[in-house]
């Protein structure tokens, strides 16, 4: 039978302590939860890359298509400009149209692809509550593991969160 | 004898700045208590009457834009040879402006330039705002504003014909709306982390549940934090090709015409280093009045007016030459109506603002090569506050003594802004700041996990 505690510390230095120790023990499930940035953990320093990039630059070739496209079929088939038999004269003065709106897709498609991996937005969050706080949330499998571990979390500044 | 760079640096650390610019002996429950503050807590007398001023000013521009409305453009000072007059002036100053936000922001942000921490707030701010009342020129310009959307979206007309996409006011529309787009949801990213911590500590309960709603369900996971930081460097550096790139548009607007002083292949990077010279002098000008108004003495320090102020003295350089290769090419050229345009800057009609032009944005930044005035923060806002107008001045000759003297022959008359236009160029100063102060009594004007994390790093 699994026991979850939540413990929370009043800095970053209790918090980061804490969490060495938590991560050291390999066989122990946690959350962490801070305030401030951090991702220097072993379990995920492993990548930096996470596809976002690949995501953007997807969505930066979409946007170039596509404007190119719509350039394309507004001034050939739509409403075709044969002027001296050169409809689009060339496609280099719609360059600038076409890079702003590649920029444009690319950020779009980071932004989604960034709220869809975080699965924001979610205000009915389960540890909504841990927002703004250094948080550990620890689940302990077994008795000797929270004997051991628990009194050194306390002893490096953390208390029992509500 | 100690020396007196090394006597400035001992003077800091005893005061608790680090080099970064900031007090590094708060401790975060300071610096939560300090933001959340500003929010919770009354404004001063001095935000007040920068709140009365701005408005006043913003509502001498609107009556003047009601005005225009109701006779049409017959009150501005615009005539068949200057049909740009004040209000394309005053958009490409503004669009200058927005772009020293971004400077600070991302790129800064991409070369890792810590001190950029406390004023890079104000500075995304500054470039959404700036960009709002740049974006009301052309639409009031329009003189039938309510039809403005209609004539500028690429929308087919009654003929069913498209509008020209090889055109650089489609650049434009383009180009503005990406930027403002970015600039927002890149300013709101930075935002999300800090309204999840303030959410907690503000007292007001209607600004709680707006932070709440606004920080998304953000709880600081491990997951969620790797996730932003790359979503924020990847979004760094899309904003910074985005800097160059409109600016450079709204260039072209001028250089792929045939006006003699605008058909130049210069203007690009000579508008670029404008825009930051610009935006950078106001920056400094609005975080003056900010860390007065809101006493942010301990996050705002002389550090970073003196980082800004090494900024200007570049960009100004970079303008001095721009001007001297624009006369170098006019006498070297063998255009004679770009001589004559060139002459007529320099002993025409307009040669008093010109030299005035080249005070303010050449001659006086130089004085920020000696400590003594780089370190000050008067000099600072009075040299800011100057360059600010040596720029709309700069703007102002690009397009009107062009106009002025341009090849045609016939064109004799002198423009001189009316009353109206003068309005309307201080009611947009007037909403720039009224909605830049409304911002810094709403939102954490300085990023709390960023000047946390940075905090604890050093106290490591």
């Amino acid at each position: 039978m699994s026991k979850i505690i939540k413990i929370e510390f009043s800095d970053e230095f209790e918090f980061f302590a804490a969490k060495k120790i938590v991560e050291s023990t390999k066989t122990i499930k946690f959350s962490a939860f801070s305030p401030t940035p951090f991702s220097n953990s072993k379990r995920n320093s492993s990548k930096w890359y996470n596809g976002l990039s690949v995501w953007g630059v997807i969505g930066s070739f979409v946007g170039a298509f596509l404007t190119a496209y719509f350039i394309f079929w507004s001034s050939e088939v739509d409403y075709a400009l044969n002027i001296g038999g050169k409809p689009m004269f060339s496609l280099v003065p719609s360059l600038p149209v076409i890079f702003e709106m590649s920029i444009f897709f690319a950020f779009i498609f980071i932004i989604i692809a960034f709220l869809l991996k975080l699965k924001l937005p979610k205000w009915k969050e389960e540890n909504e509550d841990c927002a703004g706080r250094f948080i550990l949330i620890i689940e302990f499998n077994d008795r000797i593991s929270e004997v051991e571990i628990l009194p050194l979390l306390m002893n490096s500044g953390g208390t029992l969160a509500d | 004898m100690i020396p007196k760079e090394k006597h400035n640096d001992i003077t800091k650390e005893k005061e608790g700045f680090s080099n970064k610019g900031f007090d590094i002996s708060l401790t975060s429950e300071e610096i939560n208590q300090k933001i959340s503050g500003l929010i919770n807590k009354k404004s001063s007398w001095k935000y007040w009457t920068a709140l009365a001023i701005s408005f006043l000013l913003l509502l001498i521009g609107v009556i003047a834009v009601i005005r225009t409305v109701q006779q049409g453009l017959t009150l501005w000072g615009i005539q068949n040879y200057f049909s740009w007059g004040v209000a394309i002036v005053t958009f490409v100053f503004w669009i200058g402006i927005g772009h020293a936000g971004t400077l600070i922001s991302a790129i800064l942000y991409l070369f890792n330039q810590k001190w950029r921490i406390p004023i890079h707030r104000s500075a995304e701010a500054m470039t959404i705002i700036a960009v709002i009342c740049a974006t009301l020129f052309p639409i009031i310009h329009t003189g039938r504003p309510w039809y403005a959307l209609y004539w500028l979206f690429p929308y087919p007309n009654q003929m069913g014909m498209w509008v020209n996409f090889r055109s650089p006011l489609i650049w434009d529309v383009f180009a503005i709306i990406t930027y403002f787009i970015l600039s927002i949801v890149f300013w709101y990213l930075g935002l999300i982390p800090d309204f999840a911590i303030l959410k907690r500590i503000v007292r007001f309960q209607r600004t709680r549940k707006l932070f709440d709603f606004f920080s998304l369900g953000w709880t600081g996971s491990e997951q969620q934090w790797k996730t932003y930081k790359s979503t924020y460097l990847l979004m760094a550096g899309l904003a910074t090709a985005l800097v160059i790139s409109v600016h450079s548009i709204v260039s072209t607007d001028f250089a792929v015409s045939f006006v003699p002083g605008w058909h130049s292949t210069i203007f690009p990077p000579y508008f670029v280093a404008g825009a930051i010279l610009s935006g950078s002098a106001l920056v400094s000008a609005i975080l003056i009045i900010t860390r007065e108004v809101l006493h942010l003495k301990e996050f705002i320090t002389p550090y970073h007016f003196e980082k800004l102020n090494k900024i200007i003295i570049a960009t100004s350089l970079m303008i001095g030459y721009s001007y001297l290769v624009e006369f170098f090419f006019a006498w070297y050229g063998a255009n004679p109506h770009d001589k004559s345009v060139f002459s007529e800057r320099l002993l025409g009609s307009y040669s008093i603002l010109f030299y005035l032009m080249i005070i303010f944005n050449v001659i006086l930044p130089q004085l920020f090569w000696f400590g003594k005035f780089r370190n000050s923060i008067f000099t600072t806002f009075i040299i800011s506050i100057l360059i600010c107008i040596g720029m709309w001045l700069e703007r102002f000759i690009i397009v009107i003594n062009s106009l002025f003297k341009s090849s045609i022959t016939a064109t004799k008359s002198i423009y001189l802004p009316t009353i109206t236009d003068i309005s309307i160029v201080a009611g947009s100063v007037g909403l720039f700041l009224f909605l830049y102060l409304l911002f810094i009594r709403t939102f954490p004007i300085i990023s709390v996990y960023e000047l946390r994390k940075e905090i604890s790093k050093n106290n490591e």
